[in-house]
């Protein structure tokens, strides 16, 4: 009712001002033009001159490369000397001859899937546990998200070295309960393991985000419930879990996301090599050896780009399932 | 209030977009040579006494030659290549660049060396006192990509100490390998497994190259592998007795101290291993224990050692002032007043003349090492030719399968015979 009477008005205002500009030729009236101007520079221009950083941030510093990317990938290119165009040559043989390419594909799949699931888990239990109106809640709040401040970065893979090296601390642990150790990275059965665990502990940021959910869950919902003579764990099931489902969802994508992308602990910890025996040769690990080491720089673009569709297709899916166990409140 | 579901997709697709990406930028400036002041731009690896060294040369080149600034870019190795590389493809490189061996040709077959005979012939460089097989070892395909910066040897290192603890004597200069197995048995034996007598090196393709160079072989000539598989079978066969016999470190050992197994030496987990004479100052400084140096276990009197180039200095083809850069390269390594700066650091000059300016005021135990490189200039093998390209593939391969043997997922001959096969298609 109220969009058609605007309409109207508006018709009435643009038809008036026709007439009076036909019946007024020798004096058109300035006003209106600068006011259009002034409306397209507004609504048209003004914005995009604030979106400006970013937008040439965008084009200049990730489309822009990400192109030039793509084409590479259908090139030889080296990084020393000019690319020559190859066509699909590098997709075929990353599917048809490269067992090296496959086992990093199984490496990382393996560390994304458990990986993954096990972070959050430990991640919601955590935030369950804090929203439980404990005292001291800011600190405690503070120690478990430090882990996933310095999680990725070089300094924590290092210490994870010394702690499940030969003689580092898991093994001093082990020993007291006579238990003969062994080096937990320098063994292919576990090393992929270590860096397993060493993604849970960083479970900090979507622990702080799954806080923040349940602090957003109306109180009024669980009075609801007391009145209907719910227990805790039927509160949990029917109310907690399925408002928590958004932000599940979204703590689900990014973290796997995250995951596909690992590099800085494997690169650490096996010390570049993604050894033993391949056993933490991450996608992005073995990609950063074709390009960087091997000068294979177009066989690693197209790597990059098999993995960005991967990451999209997983990303999808998720959305496309989404419906079937995410709740909205709106 | 809730966030709506477009906000937490929008939020996921944005992570999204920025998942991948591959920066490299791609520009190409190209002045005109100026008349007057030039600047011109120098990468090294390497520690902090390498640092300090080699800037007080530079610092004395400039001195000498006041229109030439010279731009320093240095830090460690981690990382070094990828550096180097994202500048070349960036048409962005230093002038004077610090590369080793294995990458050599990778550089020089693609045309990004500069051919440092034009700096000869215009009289901006000498080759006065260096050994031919140096330049030999250094010229791909007619040209002078490259002269060695320090130039080192193969070696072997033992723990004096720890081995008199136990009651095992060293091995005698001459000594074999078997002599060295003995000696690696006895020490694990004397130790009750608390100890290795040596680190597993069945992943190190650098000392198979002595093995094979001792069997009148090569690793790797210009067209590619250049030993044959039974040679390769004995070496890794070697290790794996030796692993038996409880000699060597057990593979998650080996694995820890993969990259600098005299790390392990130090730590005090194996009481012997291989490292490059010019390394034996540095490793001894970090631990208490006398080291002894010696050179490889061989076989009847062929040692199978041959100066090694540590590194080498070379001028990019990018470079808009290949002459100067010659001339930093020229001072670097025929000055003696560059020399009595930069010590050995890199290891021994190749040039004969300003062995003693370098060689001026080392310490006892780097004369140890010194000894050593001597020993190897006046009875070694010549220098292998610069390795083809793909080498750095070959090694990665070499010691992928030689970890598979380790781990017990392979046997000796699949992994010889396997490995052949891969190093080959590699090369090809």
């Amino acid at each position: 009712m109220s969009l058609t009477h605007a309409r109207d008005t508006s018709g009435v205002e643009a038809g008036s001002e026709a007439r009076q500009g036909r019946g007024a030729v020798t004096a058109p009236r300035p006003r209106p033009s600068r006011s259009l101007r002034s409306a397209v520079w507004k609504d048209r221009v003004a914005p995009y001159l604030f979106l400006a950083p970013w937008l040439v941030g965008f084009f200049v510093i990730t489309l822009g490369p990400m192109l030039y990317s793509l084409y590479l990938s259908f090139t030889n290119f080296s990084l020393l000397g000019d690319p020559s165009w190859v066509g699909l040559d590098n997709y075929i043989k990353l599917f048809t001859n490269d067992p090296k390419y496959l086992d990093s594909v199984r490496v990382t799949l393996v560390y994304v899937f458990v990986s993954v699931p096990l972070q959050l888990a430990f991640a919601l239990a955590l935030a369950l546990l804090l929203n439980r109106g404990l005292r001291g809640l800011p600190i405690y709040r503070s120690v478990y998200y430090l882990p996933s401040l310095i999680g990725a970065s070089v300094a924590v893979a290092v210490l994870w070295r010394q702690m499940f090296g030969r003689g580092g601390l898991i093994n001093q642990i082990l020993e007291a309960f006579g238990i003969q150790g062994q080096s937990w990275i320098g063994n292919p059965d576990t090393a992929l393991g270590t860096l397993i665990i060493l993604n849970v502990w960083t479970f900090g940021s979507p622990m702080v985000i799954f806080l923040a959910a349940l602090r957003q869950i109306p109180g009024y919902l669980y009075e609801a419930a007391a009145v209907d003579g719910i227990n805790r764990r039927q509160a949990f099931v029917h109310i907690t879990l399925p408002m928590l489902t958004p932000v599940v969802l979204f703590n689900l994508i990014l973290q796997l996301i995250g995951a596909f992308q690992a590099f800085t602990p494997a690169f650490v910890v096996s010390g570049g090599t993604g050894g033993p025996v391949n056993s933490t040769l991450f996608y992005t690990l073995y990609l950063y050896q074709k390009g960087f080491a091997n000068f294979q720089m177009g066989y690693a673009s197209a790597m990059a780009w098999v993995l960005f569709i991967g990451i999209a297709l997983v990303t999808a899916i998720n959305f496309w399932f989404s419906k079937y166990w995410v709740h909205y409140d709106d | 209030m809730f966030i709506g579901r477009s906000a937490y997709q929008a939020a996921a697709a944005f992570g999204l977009a920025g998942a991948v990406a591959l920066s490299l930028a791609a520009c190409a400036p190209s002045a005109p040579v100026e008349e007057g002041p030039v600047e011109i731009r120098i990468s090294w690896w390497g520690g902090d006494s390498r640092h300090e060294v080699t800037n007080a040369a530079i610092d004395e080149f400039e001195a000498e030659h006041p229109n030439i600034t010279v731009v320093r870019d240095f830090g460690g190795f981690e990382g070094y290549l990828d550096k180097i590389t994202t500048q070349y493809a960036g048409k962005n490189s230093p002038d004077v660049i610090q590369l080793y061996n294995d990458v050599l040709r990778e550089f020089s077959s693609r045309g990004q060396l500069f051919d440092l005979n034009e700096a000869v012939e215009a009289g901006n460089l000498s080759l006065e006192g260096w050994p031919q097989d140096v330049i030999d070892m250094n010229t791909i395909d007619g040209s002078l990509n490259a002269l060695t910066f320090g130039v080192s040897t193969h070696a072997f290192v033992f723990d004096e100490v720890k081995s008199a603890e136990l009651g095992v004597e060293i091995p005698e200069p001459g000594y074999t390998w078997d002599d060295l197995a003995d000696y690696a048995t006895a020490i694990t034996a004397a130790s009750g497994g608390a100890t290795y007598g040596v680190t597993d090196l069945s992943q190190g393709f650098q000392v198979f190259e002595v093995w094979a160079k001792q069997r009148g072989e090569e690793f790797m000539d210009a067209d590619g592998l250049a030993f044959s598989q039974d040679t390769l079978e004995d070496f890794w066969q070697y290790w794996a007795d030796l692993r038996a016999s409880g000699g060597a470190t057990t593979p998650d050992v080996t694995t820890e101290y993969f990259g600098t197994p005299y790390d392990a030496v130090i730590a005090g987990v194996a009481t012997s291993t291989f490292m490059f004479a010019n390394q034996y100052a540095g490793v001894q400084a970090s631990m208490p224990n006398t080291l002894a140096i010696d050179r490889m276990p061989s076989e009847a009197d062929d040692p199978g050692q041959y100066l090694r180039a540590a590194m080498n200095l070379t001028v990019s083809s990018q470079s808009e002032h290949p002459q100067e850069a010659a001339m930093l390269i020229d001072f670097l390594l025929n000055s003696e007043a560059a020399n009595e700066i930069l010590g050995i650091d890199r290891g021994l000059p190749s040039n004969g003349n300003v062995v003693a300016a370098a060689t001026g005021n080392v310490d006892e135990i780097t004369a140890k090492a010194n000894a050593i490189i001597e020993s190897v200039r006046e009875n070694g093998s010549p220098a292998p030719v610069p390795a083809p390209t793909g080498a750095a593939a070959v090694n990665t391969l070499f010691q992928e399968f030689a970890q598979q043997i380790q781990f017990g997922q392979k046997s000796v001959a699949d992994a010889a015979a396997e490995f052949m096969a891969q190093a080959a298609s590699e090369l090809g």
